[in-house]
């Protein structure tokens, strides 16, 4: 198991070296550099612009800025966000928090929403829940989540007025309950995105055991119907919902562009666009890291659950 | 062979008669398309000209009102149409053109350049694409064609894994296996034996990709990363509902935009439901 780990850690490491050299490269083809922002406000000659980018290195080929780049990394040096002179690992630190705070909200409602519908939905075909449980499924799915979170702040902060359209708290509050209120509209936009998955896997994998003799066996044993569908079925869909949860991790970090951008929501997504906007590449890359750690972390993790649930994998690998 | 080819597409045929919704579907999107490309040519329809009434009610003059500086929303609505179509299908199309081929070698060849092609789709398809798709625009630009080629370019992970996923069943079917018998060479067994037997599962969900390279232009327009004005989209049209005020008192300046994207997008996925429940083997009807 150790070795098995270790294995996966190494091949992670060109991975993650793949994702930043593309992206560093990327950012270092864009127009408008920092030197030329500051060229330009400073209004200083062509020898001083070229003083300049020999002081911050920029005369040496991408690769060999790169490398440098790579070794301050491992050093944990981000650098300095150059739109705000602040640096980027505690720009990315405030930003941290509520992210996670927003998308785990959305997580959990959308797993346990998605579940319950799911197991509702295996344990009757095409009942009322059933039904309802694909439409929800279906539309989630096709109401792009900016028209959505548009029609919720229409109805819910213009109409009603009960409940906040942006930001992440009132003016001069910082308690819990204002928190939460501003927190259930994105939330519930994320979680609408999502709960088709869990619904559809739960359902699915639910269903594909219903008919197996374990199932049947179970059930001459006269053992009641709700702990056959939960200590039996619901088992056999554990590994899919596993997986569905593991995709979604790295949009956990900074997937949610849209809805924190709209509702004001202070986190990784709506980071990443003001970084675009004022082309700031230290910051840009400092996000591309943190997302990509997480990206290659989960997926270690996510092999190493398959592998505890299913010996086989970790042998023959 | 000819004759089996033609009795599976029959076959498709009345399976597909027989999904209403799915035909629907259909209907609502061709109907669409002739829409937004006659229309144009018919009507009188400015869609770039300021008229001096702006964030105007619906009236005869405008049946769809004007938007915050004086913009025909009706025309707004046709000539968005258009962008908004025109990058679902044609990104799609790129997706395909790059990842069948890539998941047609790593399927077949296995090896090396199965690691290395499945491994990239593996990142590819965990790391945000929104994200990875914004620091691309900002690099590249946020021209129509450019659009398109970020958007289909980002999403080649999808057909590269439903073909790869089949050919790794089909290379080892008796008709491969004779094929090599016979000497043909290994480009003409993949076109002519392995391809057409691995399309399947992407027919299945080419409906959904289009539907969502639709809502991903439509989301990155209206974060102001995607068609950029004065040209129209459906989603840098809703745009302007960003404005409290032109959200809450000028609903007809966002409202018949989304709809239109919320019906087309729902649409395509009945096609896409109704070809999956068509070409699913495990599907009795």
């Amino acid at each position: 198991m150790v070795k098995y780990t270790l294995k996966r850690f190494i091949q992670a490491i060109p991975i993650f070296i793949g994702i930043t050299l593309i992206v560093f490269v990327l950012s270092d083809a864009a127009p408008g550099s920092p030197v030329t922002m500051i060229a330009g406000q400073a209004g200083l000659s062509d020898a001083q612009v070229e003083a300049l980018k020999i002081a911050y290195g920029l005369d040496k080929p991408v690769l060999v800025r790169y490398w440098f780049w790579l070794c301050d990394i491992f050093k944990g040096n981000l650098g300095i966000s150059t739109s705000t002179g602040v640096g980027v690992s505690k720009i990315i630190g405030q930003r941290l928090g509520p992210s996670l705070i927003l998308s785990l909200t959305s997580l959990v409602i959308s797993v346990i929403v998605g579940v319950l519908l799911g197991i509702l939905s295996a344990y009757k075909p095409y009942s009322f829940w059933d039904k309802l449980a694909s439409a929800l499924a279906f539309f989630g799915n096709a109401v792009p989540s900016f028209f959505m979170a548009l029609l919720l702040i229409y109805i819910f902060s213009v109409k009603l007025k009960v409940l906040p359209a942006s930001g992440m708290y009132g003016p001069g509050a910082k308690d819990l309950a204002n928190l939460l209120q501003h927190l259930l509209l994105p939330a519930i936009i994320i979680s609408l995105q999502s709960v088709g998955g869990y619904i559809k896997q739960t359902r699915g994998a639910m269903l594909e055991c219903i008919n197996e003799d374990y199932i049947k066996t179970a059930r001459s044993k006269g053992i009641g119907e709700y702990r056959v569908m939960i200590h039996h079925a619901l088992r056999n869909a554990l590994i899919p919902i596993i997986t569905q949860i593991g995709l979604s991790v790295p949009y956990l970090i900074g997937g949610a562009v849209v809805t924190e951008q709209i509702f004001g929501w202070p986190g990784i997504g709506s980071l990443m666009v003001n970084a675009v906007n004022s082309y700031d590449y230290n910051l840009i890359m400092g996000i591309t890291v943190l997302i990509s750690i997480v990206v290659l972390v989960s997926n270690i993790v996510l092999d190493l659950v398959y592998a505890a649930l299913d010996p086989r994998i970790s042998q023959e690998a | 062979m000819k004759t089996k080819k033609h009795s599976h597409l029959r076959d498709f045929y009345q399976k597909f008669k027989k999904h209403k919704l799915a035909n629907f579907g259909l209907f609502v999107v061709l109907l669409e398309i002739v829409l937004v490309i006659v229309l144009p040519m018919v009507l009188d329809l400015k869609p770039y000209e300021i008229y001096p009434a702006f964030d105007a009610a619906p009236s005869a003059e405008h049946i769809l009102g004007t938007d915050n500086v004086g913009r025909d929303i009706f025309a707004r609505v046709i000539y968005g149409g258009q962008v908004s179509l025109l990058v679902g299908f044609a990104s799609t199309i790129i997706s395909v053109i790059v990842g069948l081929p890539l998941g047609l070698i790593a399927g077949y060849y296995r090896g090396w350049s199965e690691s290395v092609i499945m491994r990239l789709a593996d990142i590819f398809l965990s790391f945000p694409s929104m994200i990875l798709t914004i620091v691309m625009v900002a690099i590249f630009g946020s021209s129509i064609p450019v659009l398109i080629l970020l958007i289909g370019l980002l999403a080649w992970p999808q057909p590269c894994r439903l073909v790869y996923s089949r050919v790794l069943s089909v290379r080892k079917m008796e008709y491969v296996e004779a094929a090599k018998a016979e000497g043909r060479s290994e480009f003409e067994i993949i076109i002519k034996e392995v391809l057409p037997n691995s399309v399947a599962p992407l027919w299945m969900s080419i409906a959904f990709m289009v539907s969502s390279a639709m809502i991903t232009e439509s989301a990155l327009s209206f974060l102001g990363a995607g068609v950029q004005m004065p040209m129209a989209s459906w989603g840098n049209i809703v745009r302007n509902a960003t404005n409290v005020i032109v959200l809450y008192m000028y609903p007809w300046e966002w409202l018949p935009a989304g709809i239109m994207l919320i019906i087309t997008v729902v649409c395509i996925n009945f096609v896409g439901e109704g070809v999956r429940d068509a070409l699913d083997p495990k599907m009795k009807r």
